[in-house]
């Protein structure tokens, strides 16, 4: 009997249980889609080793980042030895993905069999090491690509474009996701990267036998530790996702409690009715219940359906960022579980019986039969709400203070905005109040007035519409705010007018010139040259980087200084370093501290005079004085050459010298303006994955928003079709009801202005040091976001509202006229 | 000038299969200041000939005419105009609006009308209705008495010339359906104001000039 | 109703099969397409072959022969340990030539640090007569970066290596399991197979490999298994062969015996089988007598007949005991695996081990026989026969 009383109302209903459905649906969807994208980044495994190899899998790298042949080759025929496998990876471009070309030796690789190529099968057997130069690929990679077993990949890599055959497909496992595994002599012949390699694999050898033999320069992780450290990469870019994710859950129960309500306003007479019958309070409860526990089940169910497929495209948007920033690939598709589907299917049913309960107590006042009108609840008074949302807000504020992790503080940003959220009913009412009495005669006035009676209905749409708004314009302006800070960091860093390198392509073919004293003595003896700089980076065994410096005068403006004093005749002397916020934020490490870094001459210790802003690493830099740098390493190579020129030098000119007399096609060089426009390049593609789920939530407050309005225009049936008995004409009735809409959106939009500003604060301020390691120097947000997310969410707003407002003005008049 | 005309007028609807006649070729007519009480068994379609009166529905057959204008033969918006200027509206369950005062909801006609509100005009209407000290509550601080001479109010504020009202003391006690009635014909004995009252009750009828019987989609006079 | 929830539950039906097909497949399925190496096809063109006798020229031949298709450096010996332990151990370097166009025109300037001419393959195996324990172990090494190769002075592949001494050779190779630490003596000077070392293996012209051997080499040393150290000294047998498509296609593998006598003679067979279970006419032999001087054996002089057949776990027999005859030096000879467990598994399936000869039951002699083409089937079979000698 209780089914079929559900699923008359249902069929009758249809448009509603769809409505319901969708806003189920896509709350579950964006939780599944970012679920199963952190899952991707997390299982961004750097781990072709170990399937190739096996579990067990030792890598040995170099400091400098790179192994040299001669290395390997050293190390490879030394009294027992194991099997190495010599790996080089050269990013490359695939259909403008980024892509990774694995490069092995298959007879060392191939020896034994591998389970990634599949059963029996070896590496040596399956790359035709005689042939043409080709790939082999893994099946879902290919399918991802869209191409067939027959189809030749376009590559391209440091703008060069090969055009290679597939000579196997297999079936592969995920870290062979973007990944195109290529015998090492053809990939070296195709690419030039002669001389160096990415790292060294080998499946078992013992920590005293690499103890003994491997050079001080080279430092070996396990497959467990890589995971380990590839995973830590990414952690804030996940707690981010994390915390938008569960922003997006709560805007989706905000949508599940406006479908919920929507079905009990319409039902209010039967309930009346039922009870009237006899129907006790607990066969309300039931039934209710298990509506919404079917609505959620089976809207969960396609929510998980659509969230899947929206964690694929997610993931399209960040595999180039992840790759830029952290050196890693992705998985090509998500790899979702059993597990994983139940958890996020419950959290679901969990959350349509949260928001039920505040439904079926309204239920529960529906008195039998039904002989008064039951008036909704009224909500809280404007202090009330203020008792309430303060309560949530201080927590938050203490949370914020009295911890330093980052998980603490989206707590405490969760807080902070749910205390938001609850003042928000009140304040917004309030406020429509007002503006209501400021035009009392007017149809603007009297629409806003008339919205008063339903504000119990309209309450939590017009918070879940702020609570996105809010997210979407306090990201933008967090985004936006931060780009600039970048902007200005890059331009004040690239002091000098031209960035000179060694041209890696050009390497290959010709003897490798280096960046040495004596070649930086002839670009020095250039005519124009005012001064010079240099840079030589280096990562320590333990992870962290060193930048070694030769500045000159010109370059000290470079840096902004965060903390501390930068003496500089101290830098240059070799008694102090200066080190980057995310280091000093890492390490624990404040000015006047000690650091040791060890050295092929020792350990060595060196005092830290100051701390400077820097949004190149998120793990952190140590900038020491050059000199000294290459007394203790015995390195005299340099990264780069930055080069002031005299006043009245032209740069083309200069270089058009340098590239004809002094290296020709040796070096490369870029200028400040490229630099500062390919990192903002990088910036705006990391960023793509934020607008993108800020746009979700939006999404999803609009469904929120559409529901409430139906609802509401289910509910006020009877006020409208009075308005049009007592001579309100159709166009009339459309245009209140739209002022209605717009002016929701409007005051959503007034409430989410402050909560916007405040989010910003607290990203810039709490959330990207946490995360990251930096601040973001705190100025006037940028407004661009309010300036079209203000149009662009009037006329959303107005949109939600059409079709509730065709539905009311074609609602028969007569028949809304009587008491329901 | 005949207030109201009903002109063969048939209104019919489909019940499955069969046509179902609820008003056949009738015909009526009320005289300027007339009032006529319409009384009839449930479902005789008292509250269809009402709804045809005020322009809220359109016959199948025949013509309506509202003070010499054909209101069957106007458009939608015409017709909505008309009624909010010519016509005042009662209904059984009050259909005041939550949000707005009792001031607001009488307002609201003079709004609708696009007429400059006077506030003393309400109040002394209130005054005649015996509401003016609750002007400033709302209806849910009303008793159904003082709710439905609201909404008599409403429906007189901007001085109609024909009221319509369907079962105005249908939910209301005898004592306070008598005030009810009892203000409801001073007010338009004293406005000149015809009605027509849909109605079941012998007493509400009793203040009306004429009372018929909708019998068979025709009207008969009350024996 | 009835119509309704079965629309609702087929649609909750087709998210369940969907979502259960986003599911990771339980390990990883079967392979695509696999190309099959031309690497251990037979020899193009651009190979040398060997069409005829031609004088052999020592150190300078112990060095690799670059232009050929293959080459192998093959020991194989019989050792004493202590208590009576008995041991065997086989030790070969192969090599393969690529053919890419650069073997021809090796330029002072490849295009990549691992271009290489060819690659190389060691086998090193310890066979325990104590515990039946056979150790194997394989590696590859491309013939660039010094990872690999031969010259007069020393045969190697990474640290397993061989290197000329003032009198012989001392052998190095090992894993964490086991490790071969020999002095290697001759004694008996060079063999030449065939027609002074042309040895013709089928009808064609190059079906032949130029291919030495020194028959009895004193033996002496230290060999590891796990960490205990046995010295041990024994006799043993080195096989020196190179060419290009020297066999022909219509065989299915070869039976080879390398034997030393108690009584100072060796005695070296190999019966090449025809696809029809019968010996070619191109399978051969040699006799060394004790003072050095030999004699060649043709396919007419001897009948070997195997006897006992061991099945393997994949169900693969191998035959282990034979039947010898030799009629021309009145020899009835019975040879027996030491045991049956000396099987190779790694990239090429075959059987490698000690071997036990007896005469009338009593014992004469010992030695290693090697038994090829069983394992394999179809195409590997073809490769596998182009891989490995005799």
């Amino acid at each position: 009997m209780q089914a079929r009383i559900t699923h008359r109302f249902f069929k009758r209903h249809l448009g509603q249980l769809l409505l319901a459905l969708t806003g189920i649906a896509a709350g579950i969807a964006v939780v599944t889609g970012v679920a199963l994208l952190r899952g991707a980044l997390l299982e961004s495994l750097d781990a072709a080793g170990s399937v190739l190899v096996g579990e067990q899998t030792i890598s040995v790298r170099s400091e400098t980042g790179r192994v040299s042949v001669r290395q390997y080759a050293d190390l490879a025929v030394k009294p027992g030895a194991p099997d190495w496998i010599p790996v080089l990876r050269l990013p490359v471009q695939v259909n403008g993905q980024r892509f990774e070309i694995v490069a092995v030796d298959p007879l060392v690789a191939g020896a034994a069999t591998s389970p990634m190529l599949g059963p029996g099968s070896s590496l040596a057997s399956t790359i035709d090491m005689n042939g043409p130069a080709s790939l082999v690929i893994a099946n879902r990679t290919l399918n991802a690509l869209g191409l067939d077993a027959d189809d030749e990949l376009v590559v391209e890599h440091q703008g060069q474009v090969v055009e290679l055959p597939i000579a196997a497909v297999v079936e592969g496992d995920r870290s062979m996701d973007r990944r195109l595994l290529m015998d090492i002599t053809q990939a070296q012949a195709l690419f030039g990267s002669r001389g160096e390699l990415s790292e060294l694999w080998t499946a078992s050898v013992s920590s005293d036998w690499l103890d003994e033999h491997l050079p001080p320069d080279l430092v070996w992780q396990t497959s467990a530790e890589r995971r380990d450290s590839a995973a830590s990469l990414t952690a804030g870019m996940r707690a981010n996702l994390t915390a938008m994710s569960l922003l997006a859950l709560a805007t989706g129960m905000f949508v599940v409690y406006s479908v919920l309500n929507f079905l009990i306003v319409q039902r209010r007479h039967d309930f009346g009715m039922l009870r009237a019958l006899g129907l006790p309070p607990s066969g309300l409860l039931k039934l209710l219940l298990s509506e919404s526990l079917l609505l959620a089940a089976f809207g969960g169910l396609i929510g998980l359906v659509i969230g899947t497929w929206l964690a694929d495209q997610l993931l399209a948007l960040v595999a180039q960022p992840v790759g830029e920033l952290y050196g890693q690939l992705p998985l090509v598709e998500s790899a979702p579980s059993p597990g994983l589907y139940t958890a996020i299917w419950l959290l679901g049913l969990g959350a349509a019986i949260l928001v039920s309960v505040p439904l079926v107590r309204e239920a529960y006042r529906v008195p039998p039969g039904r002989l008064v009108r039951s008036q909704p609840p009224r909500g809280w008074t404007l202090v009330q709400a203020l008792g309430f949302g303060l309560f949530p807000m201080l927590a938050g504020g203490l949370l914020l203070l009295l911890s330093s992790g980052l998980t603490a503080a989206l707590a405490g940003l969760f807080l902070i905005l749910s205390g938001m959220v609850m003042m928000m009913p009140a304040a917004g009412f309030g406020l429509l109040a007002w503006l209501g009495h400021l035009m009392p005669r007017s149809l603007w006035g009297r629409s806003l007035v008339l919205l008063q009676s339903s504000r119990s209905r309209i309450a939590p749409a017009l918070a879940a519409l702020t609570l996105a708004l809010a997210l979407a314009m306090g990201m933008a302006m967090m985004i936006l705010g931060f780009r600039v800070a970048l902007d200005d960091w890059v331009g004040r860093l690239l002091q000098a007018d031209v960035y000179i390198s060694v041209d890696r392509t050009e390497q290959a073919v010709t003897p490798a010139v280096q960046l040495d004293d004596q070649t930086i003595g002839r670009i020095a003896a250039q005519d124009g040259v005012a001064a010079w700089s240099s840079i030589r980076q280096r990562r320590l065994a333990d992870g962290r980087r060193i930048a070694a410096y030769d500045l000159p005068e010109q370059a000290w403006p470079g840096f902004e200084w965060i903390d501390g004093t930068p003496d500089r005749g101290q830098f240059e002397a070799g008694l102090a370093v200066f080190v980057t916020e995310p280091f000093a934020r890492n390490q624990d490490v404040a000015p006047d501290g000690v650091i040791e870094i060890p050295t092929p001459q020792g350990q060595k210790q060196l005092r830290v005079a100051a701390v400077y802003r820097d949004y190149s690493s998120d793990q952190g830099v140590i900038a020491m004085n050059g000199v000294q740098y290459r007394d203790w390493f015995d390195d005299p190579i340099r990264d780069s050459v930055g080069v002031y020129l005299q006043p009245d030098q032209p740069l083309t000119a200069w270089l058009d010298d340098l590239s004809e007399k002094v290296f020709a096609r040796q070096l490369s060089w870029i200028t400040p303006a490229e630099v500062r426009q390919q990192s903002l390049d990088v910036f705006d593609r990391t960023f793509r994955i934020s607008w993108a789920l800020a746009l979700l939530v939006g999404l999803i407050a609009l469904i929120a928003l559409t529901s409430a309005l139906l609802a509401l225009g289910l509910e006020r049936a009877r006020e409208y079709a009075t308005l049009r008995a007592l001579g309100l004409s159709p166009q009339g009735l459309m245009q209140l009801i739209m002022v209605q809409t717009g002016g929701l959106t409007l005051l959503a939009l007034t409430l989410a202005v402050p909560m916007a500003l405040l989010m910003d604060i607290m990203l810039s301020s709490s959330i990207q040091p946490r995360a990251f390691g930096w601040s973001v120097p705190l100025d006037w947000p940028p407004l661009a976001p309010l300036v079209w997310t203000v149009p662009l969410a009037v006329l959303a707003g107005l949109l939600a509202g059409v079709y509730p407002a065709l539905r009311i003005v074609r609602s028969p008049l007569i028949r809304n006229l009587r008491a329901d | 000038m005949t207030a109201l005309a009903f002109r063969s007028v048939t209104r019919q609807y489909s019940a499955g299969s069969s046509q179902v006649h609820v008003l056949d070729q009738l015909e009526l007519d009320v005289a300027e200041g007339q009032r006529i009480a319409i009384m009839g068994a449930s479902g005789s379609g008292k509250s269809t000939l009402l709804h045809l009166a005020a322009g809220m529905d359109l016959p199948d057959e025949g013509r309506i005419e509202v003070f010499g204008t054909a209101v069957s033969e106007l458009d939608e918006p015409e017709r909505t105009r008309f009624r909010a200027s010519r016509m005042g509206l009662v209904f059984q369950d009050y259909n005041l609006i939550d949000s707005l005062t009792a001031f607001e909801n009488i307002e609201l006609a003079l709004w609708l009308t696009d007429q400059a509100v006077s506030k003393s005009e309400v109040v002394a209407l209130a005054g005649e209705l015996g509401i003016e000290p609750v002007l400033d509550r709302r209806p849910g601080q009303l008793s159904g008495g003082e709710q439905q001479r609201v909404a008599i109010a409403r429906a007189l504020i901007h001085k109609p010339n024909l009221i319509l009202a369907d079962e105005p003391t249908g939910s209301l006690d005898q004592d306070t359906a008598n005030d009810v009635l009892h203000v409801l014909q001073q007010s338009l004995q004293d406005r000149q104001c015809a009605m027509v009252m849909v109605t079941h009750s012998d007493a509400a009828a009793a203040i009306c000039d004429q009372i018929q019987v909708l019998d068979h989609g025709r009207l008969v006079p009350a024996a | 109703m009835r119509r309704d929830v079965i629309l609702m539950v087929c649609i909750a039906s087709l998210c369940l099969v969907w979502l259960g097909l986003q599911f990771e497949p339980e390990g990883p399925g079967p392979v695509e397409s696999l190309s099959g190496t031309s690497l251990l096809a037979s020899a193009p063109e651009m190979f040398k072959r060997v069409t005829r006798p031609e004088p052999l020229r020592f150190p300078a031949d112990h060095a690799m022969h670059p232009g050929y298709r293959n080459e192998w450096w093959y020991f194989t010996g019989n050792l004493n340990g202590p208590e009576g332990a008995r041991l065997g151990y086989q030790f070969t370097l192969f090599r393969f030539a690529l053919e890419r166009t650069e073997v021809s025109s090796q330029t002072d300037d490849p295009p990549s640090d691992f271009t290489a001419a060819a690659i190389w393959m060691a086998h090193l195996a310890l066979s325990d007569g104590r515990t039946q324990q056979f150790f194997q172990h394989e590696r590859f090494a491309r013939e660039a970066l010094g990872l690999a190769g031969a010259s007069e002075q020393r045969w190697w592949l990474r640290d397993w290596a061989v290197r000329a001494t003032e009198r012989g050779w001392h052998l190095k190779a090992g894993t964490d399991d086991f490790g071969l630490d020999l002095q290697l003596q001759p004694g008996k000077p060079i063999v030449l197979q065939g027609e002074a070392g042309y040895s013709q293996k089928g009808p064609q012209a190059g079906n032949a490999s130029r291919y030495y051997s020194l028959t009895r080499i004193e033996t002496s040393g230290q060999v590891r298994i796990g960490d205990a150290l046995l010295q041990v000294n024994g006799q043993s047998w080195l096989d020196r062969e190179w060419g290009s498509s020297q066999l022909s296609d219509d065989l299915d593998g070869w039976d080879w015996f390398a034997l030393q006598l108690d009584d100072g003679r060796d005695l070296m067979l190999y019966r090449l089988r025809q696809s029809d279970g019968t010996a070619s006419p191109f399978s051969a032999g040699v006799l060394v007598e004790t003072d050095g001087r030999y004699r060649v054996l043709t396919a007419n002089d001897f009948e070997l007949t195997p006897n006992r057949y061991w099945t393997d776990a994949q169900g693969i027999a191998w035959p282990l005991d034979w039947s010898l005859q030799l009629p021309l030096a009145d020899l009835k000879l019975e040879v027996h695996a030491v045991f049956d467990q000396q099987r190779w598994d790694r990239s090429v399936q075959y059987w490698e081990g000690m071997v036990d000869v007896k005469s009338s039951g009593a014992p004469v002699g010992r030695g290693y026989l090697e038994l090829s083409g069983y394992a394999d089937t179809g195409e590997q079979a073809a490769n596998t026969l182009a891989i490995e000698r005799r």
